[in-house]
């Protein structure tokens, strides 16, 4: 059974169509990218998930129970993170890990150790008995962090993580979201920067105006869909005639010169095709000393979807 | 009871009961850290301090051997209108509100915890903190009518039961503006005003006009005191009195304790389940 299953989703706010019959499974212990521009309804659907909205249509099931319906039940083995969370300004981080430990049912004794650890782990021990209310929106993300990790949950919902923090801040949750793969977590995490879910996820739902446009592997997007660009480096420059040829190449869609001695090509072959095309252009006398995929089609192929949808 | 499920070894959730008991005693320990109790303290001891001090200077306290002790009480019970709207206020009217308003309900509420049980806990906790701050202004009453005149009357029971009642439905009413309301300062704001001014100010109105403002809920705090006028229930105030000053009659109207018990109770219930079902429907939107 799926961690979480959503089935045709809606959301209408006064009228205005948010979420769009919108269906996805996340399997277990992947972790799934919810990737889309702001406004695509990525926190729509993460705030049905959390039973902080009523859904328009539709259903989804955490763990195999109707959030919809039974929102207690359903929750019971997630963990999440919405926007950048407030928490009582009053409580110190050990007293509301405490009161959350104890709103899920873990037994005060393992509660203690289980939350000096998540304190650990999102590195706030310094500041576990101080009052959370003059703490920063880094420190208060990462309270939301060890909330989230506190009962071990099966699945695990964060919306934009890393938003409004400081690059330092950024790097820390994402080494933290690593570790949790790591360690076996199931994680679905929304996201408006494709470089991001590239770098953490396994698999990615692209999702603009409240639909879903695509839910593959990462690694498919790039090769599957034949939007490999290849960056090649040349010694010397290239002459009309040779870039005619190259053109020419089986599998190659197109050739941009952006210096004499700078192809980009977009190519639309797997590796061996790749190890040929590379063989073809030393045949054809030019001199490569670099030959890598550019990194870049992906991004062009995500703003052509996004540019498809609008 | 099982701590972990045998087949999962994931942590059992706590019943509903469970769980209203944990946000009760969350919720009283952030008044606690709020201060208000204190603030609450520092204002009646304040009052019957003043209450006790002054009639010393203008020939001391009411010395009838009957009705002494219960016009000593009264002339405390004479500001418990204002202290009971200020609870009601400061505990019920940002109580839930602030959930949204905060942003704390982004913590909160995806916790495997029902709206009803977050709702119930949250009142709990300030039905409690009020009726503390209520039942230490009695006890000092009542201290100070024994130390002053070595008797206790039972009429300051029933006075004290009257001013929960009335002040947990005071509390409902504002529960329902919190629920209802989109910023702390406005639901604050608005709680204040209703009671003070314009349920206070209908009275006023009514009254002059020879209408008996029966269901108005502020017009029922008089029971409070007028179960202080002496042995009940022989002094307790006739439901209207009529006056004549010089080619002027004008009606006072007085509450009585069952009309009173029912309106209070009304405005409880409907004002709670008000607030319940906006709470529980409530969506965290922004
Ligand atoms: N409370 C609201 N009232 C009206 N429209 C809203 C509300 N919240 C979000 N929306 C609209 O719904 C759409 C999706 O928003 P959201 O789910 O926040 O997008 P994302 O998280 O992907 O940036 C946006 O067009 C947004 O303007
Ligand atoms: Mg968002």
């Amino acid at each position: 059974m799926e961690p979480l299953v959503i089935e045709s989703l809606s959301k209408d706010y006064d009228g205005f169509r948010a979420l769009d019959s919108l269906s996805l499974k996340v399997e277990a212990k992947s972790c799934t990218g919810f990737l889309g521009p702001n406004g695509a309804g990525k926190t729509t659907t993460i705030k049905i998930l959390t039973s902080m909205l009523r859904a328009t249509g539709g259903r989804a099931f955490l763990n195999g129970v109707d959030v919809t319906t039974d929102p207690k039940e359903a929750l019971a083995r997630v963990g999440a993170v919405v926007e950048t969370p407030e928490f009582y300004p009053e409580l110190t981080p050990i007293e509301t890990l405490d009161y959350f430990a104890r709103l899920r049912g873990i037994p005060s004794d393992r509660a203690k150790s289980r939350v000096m650890q998540v304190i650990d782990q999102v590195k706030m021990g310094e500041w576990k008995d101080q009052r959370i209310g003059k703490f920063s929106k880094g420190m208060k993300q990462r309270i939301a962090i060890a909330q989230a990790l506190l009962h071990e949950p099966d699945l695990l919902v964060l919306d934009e993580p890393t938003a409004g923090l400081d690059p330092r801040g950024m790097a820390e949750v994402r080494d933290i979201i690593k570790a949790l793969r790591l360690q076996g977590y199931t994680v679905f995490m929304s996201s408006h920067l494709l470089f991001e879910v590239q770098q953490l996820c396994d698999k990615v739902a692209v999702v603009d105006k409240g639909k879903l446009l695509i839910y593959d592997t990462v690694q498919n997007l790039s090769t599957k869909r034949h939007v490999l660009k290849l960056e090649v480096d040349l010694v010397g420059k290239i002459d009309t005639e040779t870039y005619t040829k190259v053109c020419a190449l089986d599998k190659v869609n197109g050739v941009q010169c952006p210096t004499a001695t700078k192809m980009l090509i977009d190519f639309d072959g797997d590796t061996a095709d790749r190890r040929t095309l590379l063989e073809s252009l030393q045949r054809l006398g030019l001199q490569v000393y670099s030959f890598a995929d550019a990194g870049v089609a992906l991004e062009e192929f995500y703003m052509d979807l996004i540019k498809e949808s609008r | 009871m099982a701590v972990t499920n045998a087949e999962t070894g994931k942590y059992v959730l706590p019943s509903d009961f469970d769980q209203i008991i944990t946000v009760t005693r969350v919720e009283f320990l952030r008044n606690l850290r709020r201060k208000r109790l204190l603030i609450f303290a520092i204002i009646i001891a304040l009052v019957s301090a003043l209450v006790l001090a002054v009639p010393p200077f203008f020939g001391g306290y009411p010395s009838d051997p009957i009705l002494g002790p219960y016009s000593f009480a009264q002339n405390f019970t004479s500001t418990i209108n204002f202290l009971i709207i200020l609870l009601a206020v400061f505990y019920g009217g940002d109580a839930l509100v602030s959930e949204f308003s905060n942003k704390t309900g982004y913590a909160i509420f995806p916790n495997p915890i029902r709206r009803s049980s977050l709702f119930m806990g949250k009142l709990f906790s300030s039905l409690l903190a009020c009726v503390l701050v209520l039942g230490a202004y009695y006890i000092i009453i009542a201290a100070s009518m024994i130390a002053v005149y070595g008797t206790l009357v039972i009429e300051l029971l029933y006075s004290f039961l009257f001013a929960v009642l009335y002040m947990s439905a005071c509390l409902g009413v504002a529960f329902a503006i919190s629920a209802l309301m989109k910023s702390t300062v406005s639901a604050l704001v608005l709680t204040f005003v209703l009671f003070l001014f314009v349920l206070s100010m209908l009275s006023g109105i009514l009254m002059f006009a020879k209408v008996r403002a029966e269901p108005l809920l502020t017009f029922q705090a008089g029971v409070i005191s007028s179960f202080l006028n002496g042995p009940y229930p022989g002094f307790f105030p006739p439901p209207e009195q009529s006056y004549n000053v010089t080619r002027f009659d004008f009606v006072v109207y007085n509450p009585t304790v069952m009309n009173g018990i029912i309106v209070c109770t009304v405005w409880l219930v409907v004002s709670l389940l008000l607030a319940y079902v906006v709470f529980r429907r409530r969506e965290m939107l922004g």
